[in-house]
């Protein structure tokens, strides 16, 4: 296993830098809150693309933030289809809610080569306990996991297949730039197309005709890996992407 | 595996395909994918018959779904 395969430039950020710098993202992280953050972290482990990284029925004893890779919350059915329910890249706390809801109802598959920095679960008690601004981010952080799941909702269930992926696309780039792993409306998207048809919920044929459509009206490109907008403002008007939802303005919280 | 290619009327033809494991899960597919676009299409289709033609890699013709209208003539 190679954490270094995937080549995010996490890779020579220290462990808790991104989640940090994610947080400052809703309001000023104090130096002593960073401190906190890196003190509370016990050692890394790796994935390969498509391992489960937290199973279905799991009592995990501890939190996982994802350092390096894609990875993805999905829910598979008896006849073996499967539905994801939100990506994670970078960043982002992949299973902060098993620290309270203690057994998994859903895994987490790593979509690449990924790597995660463990935060045991005593260590989040304690800065429950200890460092109530802190503890709010990471309350908010968890919020904005679930804003996104209602914008998903909302998508799946009323817009067009095209706006839908055009959303997913315009969601993806703002979160990826909003922790400096994304610029000048490129990015890159380690996902093939069944995986992308897994979470928009559409047939391969669908989502396949899809593409063509959306790289047709040239709003995106998406080759060897990389997707490039091609036009940000017409795709955010096309996808109706308000990124309200993401909560990226920094208050105090 | 193999590929097919699905093309809807009226539309860009399918130049890309999708690879799939045989004709039966390509009728699968196509069935599936045919009730989401027309979902997509809201209300808006026209008398014309909406149409998908699925063919294999050698352009051998598959399957033909087809969805048509018929309404009573406005008042």
């Amino acid at each position: 296993m190679s954490p270094e395969a995937d080549g995010a430039p996490a890779s020579k950020q220290p462990l808790h830098a991104l989640l940090a710098r994610k947080l400052n993202n809703f309001d000023v992280v104090t130096e002593t809150e960073v401190g906190v953050l890196e003190k509370a972290i016990r050692g890394t482990r790796s994935f390969e693309a498509n391992q489960d990284m937290v199973s279905a029925d799991d009592r995990p004893s501890y939190s996982s933030i994802l350092v390096e890779g894609w990875a993805a919350r999905s829910k598979t059915l008896e006849n073996g289809a499967r539905q994801i329910t939100a990506i994670h890249v970078p960043g982002d706390f992949i299973d902060l809610h098993s620290f309270l809801l203690r057994k998994m109802d859903h895994s987490v598959v790593a979509l690449s080569a990924c790597r995660i920095a463990a935060m045991p679960h005593d260590r989040l008690r304690a800065i429950s306990e200890e460092q109530p601004h802190l503890t709010r981010l990471l309350w908010l952080n968890t919020l904005v996991d679930a804003a996104i799941h209602r914008n998903w909702i909302v998508a799946m269930g009323r817009l067009s297949a095209e706006s839908q992926m055009a959303q997913l696309v315009c969601e993806l780039y703002v979160r990826l730039a909003s922790v400096d792993l994304a610029r000048d409306y490129e990015f890159e998207f380690p996902l093939t197309q069944p995986v992308v048809a897994d979470v928009l919920g559409l047939s391969l044929v669908h989502v396949n005709r899809t593409l063509r459509e959306i790289r047709g009206l040239k709003l995106i490109s998406w080759r060897s890996r990389m997707v490039k907008i091609l036009d940000w403002e017409r795709l955010v008007e096309f996808a109706q992407f308000d990124p309200t939802y993401l909560s990226l303005r920094r208050e105090p919280r | 595996m193999p590929r097919f290619f699905f093309n809807i009327d009226s539309e860009r033809p399918d130049t890309e395909g999708v690879e799939l494991a045989d004709s039966k899960k390509a009728r699968g597919e196509a069935i599936r994918a045919a009730g989401e676009m027309l979902r997509d299409i809201d209300g808006h289709l026209t008398a014309k018959d909406w149409v998908m033609v699925v063919k294999d890699e050698g352009g051998e013709f598959v399957l033909e779904l087809r969805f048509s209208v018929r309404e009573a003539a406005a008042p």
